[in-house]
């Protein structure tokens, strides 16, 4: 039962309890706020068509529009005027707005990392009719294949392209996501306007306006791993019918989660262990403990890795095992640090001294925070298992905070992220009203000015942390000419292979154009990811080696791109937006290496040539 | 009566959606409407009324249409592929019409007529929506608009940054193993000139010269019989631009040595 002292602000809104019931369907300030958030997000689409096109001030629209979005919402979730129907509502416009400027700088295709990848997987279920391919670049996604059933099945059904169809999926998951943590967090603490604010905090989370919007299998996963847990937490005694209920539902969203991502199952197979392990008060004559989901979960984890998805061992533990040992050097100072504010794929680009200061804004903001929230937390929620468990989250979210000083750390820190930002959100929220009452009583305009800088830092500050310009805004893919519209070349060779050559042709190329060879082309592209492959393609002589090692692998095609860009795969998809210089070239020597060793140019655009090693002799190449 | 209407809502609106899957063609409104309601709402929402507790209020059911809904088709297409069944749109369409089907005749045993009519009153009686005022409805209306400009904008392709460069592509086709057609396709982002040559075992046997490629058009040149299989041909395109003539691309191609496109079998 929660226990509030009158002066708390939780108090005055629990009064708003779950139980209660509002039969009046009002708008509230929804009609205001939505007209804010579509300001905001047309200001992010000027952005994005002034970043497309190669003119100015795109940034400073972007970060406009983000705020205009973001901070009334917030403010209004933090007051006790709206309903509980305007809260959700609220919040469902938020969501679905900040999904929208995701959707907005990708507008013509999946173009992020692991995007193409699983889009790829679709097109298979599409072309098979079955589950469990095979995909060249990233082994093990096909054995989740939950994410990509869902989406091939949207895909037939309506008739839509794969890509159109994993929109709908992703802005459902959002949905998902948005409506399964105000629910969760409604029903763990009893506060609606506590849940509103601590959901709409979540997307401060630094993975949330991108990477959990991406077509990535985790962007299911997680909503449908909160659906188990707040399922779990609904299903307890004494009503049988709930338990019933309830029970269903989280028993199947368990097994849903474990057959689309792997991280995410072994993260909700902890969460529901600690819940059922946290030690509970004196008091409590029969501990509620849900051990019988904690144990599906684990059994359905352990079954699926060992009889389906063995591979997940050997695709997991380098990253784990080299991020561990990469921690260790890095704090005995044996290896270098990483530097800070850049994007993952490291393309050199230093953030400007403004975004270092709101970054690190952003995180001292949410240190400073804590103490008093996991204060709050303690006085009020310590009997509730998952709140204390939530508790723990956002203390071990700070403790991921220095790994993203670790190269092979960081990025295993900052998806952590999204999980740990479950308990940080809510953290957060209750240091908020906390501080804030307690200012308002003080300076009550000051209060209102203070949290709208809170919230606008951590936004900001999120997104800046895991992304560089490049990374935010849309790029120029679909460019209008005079004639037509025009895509980039990695796209008209991937169409050409699969019109003159036939799909499912084994190639090599580099990391983006792979990537559209698997999607335009349905090649069966192998990349520089692939240590031999990367060889292959950089060294400036062919080696025997290489060539047997090409062979092997029944590869007969080599996708040669000349241009450095096209080895990253978050600025190798799109028109360069700048003249080519010769640094942004690849040696020639390297370039044209195969067609010295007797290769064939079967196909030329420029930068980008399609080499046939039928031709190639081992006595041509060096030994 | 009122009651055996409501029961009757998801089964009817499944069974349309499906009907409407395998009939409609690929793409058209009425499909893709058809296709996210019976893929991603109604076997949730059925399951939902199936199993969920009475008094439960509209976010949560929402959460479950959606949240279920997901589960059961990624479940769903786990057991098809297990015991051997395509996973087709005439496949999904009987399946998913068939769960919402099952899900909500589960709800209505479940909780039988007349509970169901009062749970059913219970969750709706005296739900109204707050009228909406003149001011509130244009903001509304603005935000629709805003939204539909965004989307519009953020879908238009624009023209390229001045550092752009688009490319103009070349290869050979073969037909068989006797007949080539040198084929320029322009994915440039202007008009431009060229002069396209094509040899055979290194002698010109036939030349395109200065013809005009707009972007997205393409130029052939057959290679002119006889030719022998196992022959080297070869093409040259070269851009013209103000008099200057600049070799642009180059390919070559042994005749039978490329598979057709139509003998690729896939991994």
């Amino acid at each position: 039962m929660l226990t509030t002292t009158a002066s708390s602000p939780v108090a005055e809104v629990s009064a708003e309890r779950v139980a209660g019931g509002d039969r009046r369907l009002s708008l509230g300030r929804l009609p205001a706020l939505a007209l804010a958030s579509a300001s905001g997000l047309a200001l992010v689409s000027v952005a994005d068509a002034l970043s497309r096109s190669g003119r100015p001030h795109a940034e400073l629209l972007f970060w406009l529009g983000l705020l205009v979005i973001f901070v009334p919402i917030v403010d209004r979730l933090a007051s006790t005027a709206p309903r509980r129907g305007e809260r959700v509502a609220l919040l469902l416009l938020l969501g679905v707005a900040l999904y929208l400027v995701k959707v907005l700088r990708d507008p013509f295709a999946f173009t992020t990392a692991d995007e193409p990848l699983h889009q790829y997987n679709v097109l298979q279920i599409l072309h098979s009719h079955a589950l469990f391919g095979s995909n060249p670049i990233l082994h093990v996604t096909p054995l989740y294949p939950g994410l990509e059933s869902v989406t091939a099945a949207l895909s037939s059904a309506s008739g839509v392209s794969t890509f159109a169809a994993g929109l709908v999926v992703i802005g459902v998951a959002r949905v998902i996501l948005t409506l399964t943590l105000f629910l969760l967090y409604e029903t763990v603490t009893g506060s609606g306007r506590l849940a509103g604010l601590a959901t709409a905090l979540y997307a401060a989370n630094p993975h949330y306006l991108f990477f959990s919007a991406s077509f990535s299998y985790e962007s299911l996963a997680l909503p449908l791993a909160l659906l188990a847990a707040f399922a779990v937490v609904r299903a307890r005694p004494p009503s049988g019918a709930a338990l019933r209920g309830w029970g269903i539902v989280a028993v199947a969203a368990i097994l849903a989660v474990v057959v689309t991502h792997h991280i995410t199952s072994y993260g909700l197979v902890a969460l529901l262990l600690a819940v059922c392990l946290v030690p509970q008060s004196w008091w409590h004559a029969r501990p509620w403990r849900p051990w019988v989901f904690a144990a599906t979960a684990v059994a359905a984890t352990g079954a699926w890795l060992l009889f389906v998805a063995s591979r997940t061992v050997g695709y997991l533990s380098p990253v784990i095992t080299n991020a561990i040992a990469e921690t260790f050097q890095t704090a005995a100072g044996e290896s270098a640090t990483r530097g800070l504010f850049s994007s993952g794929t490291g393309q050199g680009q230093v953030a400007p001294a403004w975004e270092h200061l709101v970054g690190i804004g952003s995180a001292l903001i949410i240190v400073a925070a804590l103490p008093l929230g996991l204060l709050v937390l303690w006085r009020l929620y310590r009997d509730q298992p998952l709140v204390v468990v939530l508790g723990c989250a956002s203390v071990a979210y700070v403790g991921t905070l220095p790994l993203r000083l670790v190269p092979a750390a960081w990025e295993t820190a900052a998806r952590a992220s999204e999980f740990l930002f479950v308990g940080v959100a809510l953290v957060v929220a209750l240091a908020a009203f906390e501080a804030l009452d307690r200012l308002w009583m003080w300076a009550p305009s000051l209060s209102h000015v203070a949290a709208w800088a809170a919230a606008g830092v951590l936004l900001v500050g999120g997104v800046i942390s895991t992304s560089t310009s490049a990374d935010r805004l849309a790029q120029p893919y679909r460019v209008s000419t005079a004639g037509a519209d025009v895509d980039p070349p990695g796209v008209a060779v991937a169409r050409w292979a699969r019109e003159v050559l036939g799909p499912g042709r084994p190639m090599a190329a580099y990391d983006a154009d792979a990537r559209l060879l698997m999607v335009y082309g349905r090649e069966y592209a192998f990349t520089a990811s692939n240590f031999d492959i990367k060889s292959a393609l950089e060294t400036p002589m062919l080696h025997r080696w290489q060539l047997d090692f090409l062979r092997h692998d029944g590869i007969r095609y080599v996708v040669v791109d000349a241009l450095r860009a096209s080895a990253n795969t978050s600025a190798g998809y799109f028109f360069p937006r700048h003249p080519i210089g010769p640094h942004d070239r690849f040696p020639a020597a390297a370039v044209t290496k195969f067609e010295r060793a007797g290769a064939q140019r079967i196909y030329d655009n420029g930068n980008i040539v399609v080499d046939d090693l039928k031709g190639v002799s081992d006595a041509a190449v060096v030994p | 009566m009122r009651l055996w209407f409501r029961e009757l809502v998801l089964p009817v609106l499944a069974a349309s959606c499906g009907a409407a899957i395998l009939v409609l063609s690929a793409g058209s409104p009425a499909r893709v409407i058809a296709g996210v309601a019976l893929v991603l709402i109604l076997p949730g929402a059925a399951l939902g009324r199936a199993v969920l507790p009475r008094g439960e209020r509209i976010p949560e059911h929402l959460l479950v249409a959606l949240g279920a809904s997901a589960v059961l088709v990624a479940l769903g297409a786990i057991a098809l592929d297990v015991v051997g069944i395509p996973l087709e749109p005439t496949v999904w369409a009987p399946v998913l019409v068939i769960l919402t089907v099952v899900g909500s005749a589960l709800g209505t045993l479940r909780a039988g007529a007349a509970a169901r009519d009062r749970g059913l009153r219970s969750k709706w009686t005296g739900l109204r929506l707050a009228p909406v005022r003149p001011t509130e409805a244009l903001m509304i209306g603005t935000s629709l608009a805003l939204i539909a400009g965004a989307l519009l904008l953020g879908t238009t392709p624009l023209r390229a940054p001045g550092g752009s460069a688009g490319s103009t592509a070349l290869w050979i086709e073969a037909n068989g193993a006797r007949r080539a057609a040198a084929i320029a396709r322009s994915g440039d982002l202007q008009t431009a000139r060229y002069e396209l040559s094509v040899t055979v075992d290194g002698r010109t046997v036939a030349a395109a010269p200065s013809f005009r490629l707009a972007p997205g058009e393409q130029h052939r040149v057959p290679v002119p019989p006889p030719l022998r299989a196992g022959a080297r041909v070869g093409a040259l395109l070269y851009r013209l631009d103000h008099g200057a003539r600049r070799l642009s691309r180059r390919v070559d191609l042994t005749l039978g040595s490329v598979p057709l496109a139509s003998a690729a079998t896939g991994p």
